[in-house]
């Protein structure tokens, strides 16, 4: 596994005609990069963003200007067959497992539905095509029978994992993938993610509003508000090193398992503003607690203070 | 077994034998339909002739019996031809939107907005009067209901994440209306269909009745109504027995229809 | 007391004579439903507007034909003609006035007859007097009361003709060119009723009393006259009392149901007219042996009898046979034989080979295009005929349509048999009614072009249009009538033409309401001062 960078997304945005003809900005000159066997964890609060960045990173949206490189090649200009190929690279788990599976489809049909619509399997081959993918997502054999309804909503996490593995892709996007699930059933899931990467090499986008969780799973993790990317760094300095006023923000509002309890927790004062009236200047003026003048005028770039370490604010700028 | 579920087998039974009363007519019928004898018109029902005769001496019972052929026959041809047509214009319409959308919506309100027996009767009069004919005319009107109903349920589900999956997961357009989009839509689709057969096949006689349907000597119920309608006071058989027969044949599919509906309709349980 | 009593007393004298007086007004007004064929009562506009004021009783003609179809004076009570039958003085009867007082004498008559050959030559009046009579002068005697005509042809018997509805005398009031008249809502004429109100969208007209009618007294002060295009609600209409006159119900059940009643008076005549199918002899119908078995395999008098339930009397020849052309010296080969008709049709090798039940020629099914339209009982002979054929072996394909498409195909030559019912001598002879069958060497047939063409049929026979011309050219009565005969007898050999059988007309009424409601023989007089209410 080499770790190169495999896709870098450069200055994404994308904006939403609103009613009486504003627009909604969902993302604001995003600059993000997955790695190859790495995972890229993003974490923000509803609203921030992230899902919308990542459904461009698979496809399902365009952006309004921007580009993200796949091997070097601008995937947002792929149309038609073209589009339908990269598929095979780029794949997603979503949030609500219930939603992701069309009720009247078993398992089996599921799981190779990818691999016979690309053509890679024949028809005789689904059952032990289904039965290899739920091995590796620890599922029992017998289950490829089943309908996703009759089954946890562990278990219906896994068949999604299954059939974005399906067509062996290079990224897979985990879309708020365990969100839904208890705290146990989360870390086994985790645990999966973990294992697969390791055999496979599979480089992971997940997105998650759970800093705890996300930042035991990221090489890379990306803070995201209202839009912007506000940091980035590795995942395991997140608890020690945050230095933007956000992310520090949401590590002392973590209410976790591990956390210390002696500890107050900080929760943030006031609402997130309407991505409809985005302020000029940083867009957590209103909620920084060492908000300056310069800070409500010009907008802070997004720059690297250590060496995977990049931070957009007036405090860290030179 | 459920009472729905014996409703829906005892009118499913009817609908059969009226179905089996159609396909075995030639052996069933005493008289050839078409056989005329002059001299023995407009006699009333009698132990030789059941029904009576009608204005050319032609036995009316086999020519009731035989007119569920053409009454049938061309109701369900009818009912799939506005089935398939609709069902494939509003699935395209609803997955595809954009123009697309505008375009086929826009034909289906211009096709509506005509009131239908009269652009039937314009089509039957530039192609000639014909029971096919008729079939094409009223399936131009008909076939909208079916466009709205499917592009409706196919918007249900166009936002639902699966069907991202599915294109996500490498699905083809045609995949994705064949495997997701047309099973969702087909048992509402079905049980309108069923429903409809008994009034397009009132529509078809309508049109006999007019003269646009079918033509003489053909033995239709409709075509049967018109012709006795001269001979109400003298010979009121002639048109009592095809009202009667289309009257039976309608209300069965009408209730099969709606057995139909009960039996699939989850909301209906208990 | 006393005082209440004479107030009862009062009050019961007024209500017996208002209910006289609404039971007089009732009895004084005629409710009329009939078929109205026109939208308009100017005998110039086409051939229905002129029929109309004459049947609605408001205009009449110089002559008249009795039901034996000889002339009777009109307007006209005597006359004279000149040897080379060119010149015809017609007196006019005296005393005759117009529904609006003016005088009805020789300079209106000319004004009037003049009028109609005036505007006839424009194009917006589709009526053709000129057809029927070569007008080369009309002039007025205003002292003898008389009106010369000075034909360029010479005629037989002009006061026949001038009985046709065009020639019904209207009051132009000196208008020759129509500069400041409109006869399309009324005319006035000298008929026993007057137009009050016409609506030519709903073709419903309100008639009133003629008072200056020269008959005498008109027995109903005003007359509905409704138009009922329907046979079965005509029927419906006097049985309920809505209306208590009508005319020609010719749906032989209902009809049936009115003459069982004795609550009504039908009065039945054979017509003038004649139901028959055109045979095209162009068509697969031009193989003789084919025609005469197609004639043969028709039992006509059981489809007059029982199909059309009576409205026709069957016979064989294309006149009917109540006129003076000698029906009993004709003689018909090819009467109802369907054994026969198989026969000859074996005989002539045209059989059927593949086992469908349809004979062929020259290799092809045998397929009879066969045009009708539902008037009269047309279609229902056209069916019959079609059960009938099919016995034989041959198919029809019959196309129910209107009487302008009819029309249309028939000159098109697009049919095997047409059927049509013509009024057959509405000059009083059929010179009209005959050219249907006239080839003159082959110049009268039809072919698109030539719109002065009448045979539409393609039969051409030497030895009839010989009998044709010399019918013509005559002017001695019984010659006429014997050259008539002879070529009915020519298209009977040659089966030249379907024929169903002569139509009867009739006149229903309400005869607790209404007497005296005959029908004629021939059907442009309806309403006339005879029908009166029941005492």
């Amino acid at each position: 596994m080499s770790h190169e960078p495999i896709l870098t997304a450069r200055h994404v945005t994308k904006q939403f005609p609103a009613a009486n003809g504003r627009l909604l900005t969902a993302c604001d000159d995003v600059n993000l990069t997955v790695c190859q066997g790495r995972t890229l964890g993003i974490v923000g609060e509803s609203g921030c963003g992230k899902s919308t960045f990542v459904k461009m990173l698979v496809g399902l949206l365009a952006p309004t200007e921007g580009e993200i490189l796949f091997h070097g090649d601008d995937i947002t200009k792929l149309k038609g067959e073209a589009l339908r190929q990269n598929r095979r690279k780029i794949q997603m788990v979503f949030q609500d497992a219930w939603a992701a599976f069309n009720p009247k489809m078993r398992v089996v049909d599921i799981v190779t539905e990818p691999l016979l619509n690309f053509g890679l399997i024949r028809r005789s081959e689904r059952a032990a095509k289904a039965q290899e993918l739920l091995e590796m997502v620890h599922l029992p054999k017998e289950y490829i029978d089943r309908y996703p309804h009759s089954m946890s909503g562990g278990q219906r996490q896994r068949v999604g994992i299954a059939r974005a593995l399906a067509l062996e892709p290079e990224i897979i996007v985990c879309d708020e993938a365990t969100c839904a699930l208890d705290v146990s059933v989360q870390d086994r899931i985790v645990e999966l993610l973990v294992e697969l990467q390791q055999k496979k090499g599979i480089s992971f986008v997940f997105i998650c509003h759970d800093v705890a969780l996300v930042q035991s799973l990221s090489h890379q993790m990306a803070v995201m508000y209202l839009g912007n990317v506000v940091e980035v760094l590795p995942g395991h300095l997140v608890g020690t090193e945050a230095l933007h006023p956000y992310t520090q923000a949401l590590i002392g509002a973590i209410f976790s398992t591990r956390m210390d309890f002696t500890k107050k927790i900080e929760s943030i004062e006031s609402e997130a503003p309407s991505p409809l009236d985005v302020p000029a200047g940083c867009p957590f003026q209103n909620r920084c607690g060492h908000c300056m003048e310069r800070c409500r005028r010009e907008k802070p770039k997004l720059v690297e203070i250590e060496q995977h370490h990049e931070v957009a604010c007036h405090l860290f700028s030179r | 077994m459920k009472k729905k579920h014996v409703l829906f087998v005892s009118f499913l039974c009817l609908a059969l034998l009226i179905v089996l009363a159609a396909v075995l007519a030639p052996y069933l019928v005493p008289y050839d339909p078409f056989a005329a004898s002059l001299t023995d018109a407009l006699k009333p029902p009698s132990a030789e002739h059941l029904f009576g005769t009608d204005k050319l001496g032609r036995d009316l019972f086999s020519r009731v019996i035989y007119g569920s052929r053409a009454s049938l026959a061309s109701a369900l041809a009818l009912v799939a031809c506005i089935f398939a047509l609709g069902s494939v214009v509003g699935i395209a319409a609803g997955y595809f939107g954009g123009w697309i959308d505008a375009v086929l919506m826009r034909l289906a309100d211009m096709m509506i907005s005509f009131p239908g027996m009269v652009l039937a009767i314009a089509v039957a009069g530039i192609l000639g009067a014909s029971m096919t004919n008729a079939v094409i005319a009223v399936a131009l009107v008909s076939w909208t209901k079916y466009a709205r109903l499917s592009r409706s349920l196919v918007l249900k589900i166009k936002g639902c994440e699966y069907l991202a999956a599915a294109r996500l997961t490498g699905s083809r357009t045609g995949h994705i209306m064949w495997r997701y989009l047309f099973p969702n839509a087909v048992p509402t689709l079905v049980i309108t269909a069923a429903t409809d057969i008994g009034s397009m096949m009132l529509e078809l006689a309508g049109l006999s009745f007019l003269g646009f349907g079918a033509q003489a000597p053909m033995a239709e119920w409709g075509l049967m109504l018109s012709e006795g309608r001269s001979y109400m006071q003298k010979a009121p058989w002639m048109m009592v027995f095809p009202g009667l027969a289309i009257f039976c044949v309608v209300v069965v599919f009408n209730l099969l229809g709606d057995s139909l509906r009960d039996v699939l309709d989850p909301r209906e349980e208990e | 007391m006393k005082r209440v009593s004479k107030a009862v007393a009062a009050g019961i004298a007024a209500a017996m004579m208002c209910t006289a007086m609404v039971s007089a007004a009732a009895q004084e007004h005629l409710n009329f439903g009939c078929y109205m064929y026109a939208a308009s009562f100017d005998p110039a506009a086409y051939q229905n507007a002129a029929w109309q004021g004459m049947r609605l009783g408001v205009t009449e003609a110089l002559f008249r034909f009795n039901d034996d179809m000889t002339v009777s004076g009109c307007l006209c009570d005597t006359y004279e003609v000149s040897e080379d039958h060119k010149t015809w003085t017609l007196h006019i009867r005296d005393g005759v006035k117009f529904s609006n007082g003016d005088d009805c004498n020789a300079q209106a008559v000319a004004d009037s007859l003049q009028r109609l050959y005036n505007v006839c030559a424009r194009e917006e009046y589709s009526s053709t007097p000129s057809t029927y009579i070569d007008m080369a002068s009309i002039t007025a005697d205003a002292e003898a009361n008389t009106v010369t005509l000075v034909t360029n042809v010479a005629y037989a018997d002009l006061t026949a003709t001038l009985c046709f509805p065009f020639y019904t005398i209207i009051d132009v009031e000196g208008d020759l060119d129509d500069e400041s008249h409109d006869y399309t809502e009324s005319v006035i004429g000298t008929g026993p009723y007057v137009v009050d109100s016409f609506d030519v969208t709903t073709k419903n007209a309100e008639l009133v009393r003629n008072e200056n009618y020269w008959k005498g007294e008109v027995p109903y002060a005003s007359v509905s006259a409704t138009f009922i295009e329907d046979d079965t609600t005509k029927a419906l209409a006097i049985q309920s009392g809505d209306i208590d006159l009508t005319e020609n119900v010719t749906t032989a059940s209902d009809l049936a149901t009115l003459e069982a009643d004795d609550t009504y008076y039908v009065s039945k005549t054979s017509s003038m007219r004649t139901g028959f199918a055109y045979l095209n002899f162009a068509g697969v119908l031009g193989n003789d042996d084919l025609r005469r078995a197609v004639c043969m395999a028709v039992d006509g008098q059981t489809l007059c009898d029982v199909t059309v339930g009576g409205m026709y009397t069957y016979g064989y020849a294309v006149l009917p046979s109540s006129l003076v052309y000698d029906y009993d010296s004709l003689v018909y080969a090819y009467g109802y034989d369907v054994e026969g008709a198989k026969k000859l049709l074996d005989d002539a090798g045209i059989v059927d080979t593949d086992g469908d039940g349809i004979r062929e020629l020259n290799g092809e099914n045998i397929t009879l295009r066969y045009i009708t339209y539902v008037n009269r009982c047309l279609s229902d002979f056209a069916e019959a005929i079609q059960v009938s054929l099919a016995e034989i072996g041959i198919n029809v394909e019959i196309t129910n349509t209107d009487s302008d498409t009819e029309w249309n195909l028939m000159q098109a030559g697009a049919y095997d048999l047409c059927d049509s019912n013509w009024t057959t001598v509405g000059t009083g002879d059929p010179t009209a009614f005959l050219l249907n069958w006239y080839g003159d060497g082959g110049a009268n047939l039809y072919d698109g072009e030539n719109a002065e063409a009448t045979n539409y049929c393609n039969y051409v026979s030497e030895e009839y249009d010989e009998l044709y011309e010399a019918f013509t050219a005559s002017t001695d009565v019984e010659e006429r009538n014997r050259l008539v005969a002879q070529m009915e007898q020519v298209l009977l050999d040659d089966c030249a033409v379907l024929v169903h059988g002569y139509y009867n007309s009739a006149f229903i009424s309400n005869a607790t309401k209404v007497t005296g409601a005959e029908i004629s023989t021939i059907d442009y007089y309806w309403l006339s001062s005879d029908i009166k209410p029941v005492e």
